[in-house]
């Protein structure tokens, strides 16, 4: 791009030019609206044994949910600093924790599907 | 001392340090990518998470023992699915800083042999209860 076209006078002002970030933060969103999804069919297998373990998985499911997206904000208003001042981008401990949550979703439905036979 | 640690002193307080103590910072679309690629295997794993618990949870006209069975295979294959995405998110990680070659898909056969014994079952099932 040349100084020609008016207020973008030079690339560099873009410099994100595939959005990553922005990107990236919206996969983030997409995975905790899922996790939270998955969560509540969890909730609603453990009603099967105990309306009261399931509304209290129903419950700390939106509560951990609510915070995730405040997290991820976070972690977007970090990267975007980060990339316009050259420095490192977050780490791996939100990729850590949604994993743990993965596991302890999977544990939770084995535990139930079996508690229910 | 490392490079990175020499480029950027805070960067020694990244988390995991087997990936962020090596090599040095690449170029961040890069580790943008590594990170999206990572959250499609989570969402993965949850969808085979969530087709496990509503098989079991509201699915009736199905033989109870390998209703179960099945349920448990969705269950423990996004399990995996999800335990596996974070070895490779923090694989990739690591080449992608060390300038070598990104690792082969392992998760990809657990997730397609997962797939087809479900697909399978079901298969049967319908043919023998039809």
């Amino acid at each position: 791009m040349t100084g020609s076209d008016g207020g973008r006078s030079d690339a560099s002002e873009i410099w994100d030019r595939g959005v990553q970030n922005e990107r990236t933060s919206l996969a983030w969103t997409r995975s905790i609206l899922s996790c939270f999804g998955c969560a509540l069919l969890l909730a609603r297998l453990a009603a099967n044994t105990s309306w009261i373990i399931g509304a209290v998985i129903a419950l700390a499911a939106l509560a951990l949910a609510l915070a995730a997206v405040r997290v991820s904000a976070r972690r977007y208003r970090q990267a975007a600093s980060a990339l316009s001042a050259d420095e490192p981008l977050p780490d791996g401990t939100l990729p850590a924790i949604i994993v743990a949550l993965v596991l302890l979703i999977g544990g939770a439905a084995v535990v139930f599907i079996l508690v229910e036979l | 001392m490392k490079l990175t640690e020499r480029n950027h002193p805070e960067a020694g307080r990244r988390w995991p340090r087997s990936v962020f103590g090596v090599g040095t910072e690449p170029d961040p679309r890069f580790t943008f990518a590594n990170e999206r690629t990572f959250l499609a295997w989570i969402r993965t794993a949850l969808a085979l998470l969530a087709a496990g618990i509503s098989l079991d949870t509201f699915v009736t006209k199905f033989p109870e023992a390998l209703r179960t069975a099945v349920s448990i295979l969705l269950v423990l294959t996004g399990a995996a699915c999800g335990g596996l995405a974070y070895r490779r998110w923090m694989a990739s990680e690591r080449a992608l800083r060390l300038n070598k070659p990104l690792p082969a898909p392992v998760i990809a056969p657990v997730l397609g042999y997962g797939v087809v014994l479900v697909g399978v079952t079901f298969a049967v099932v319908l043919l023998v209860r039809r």
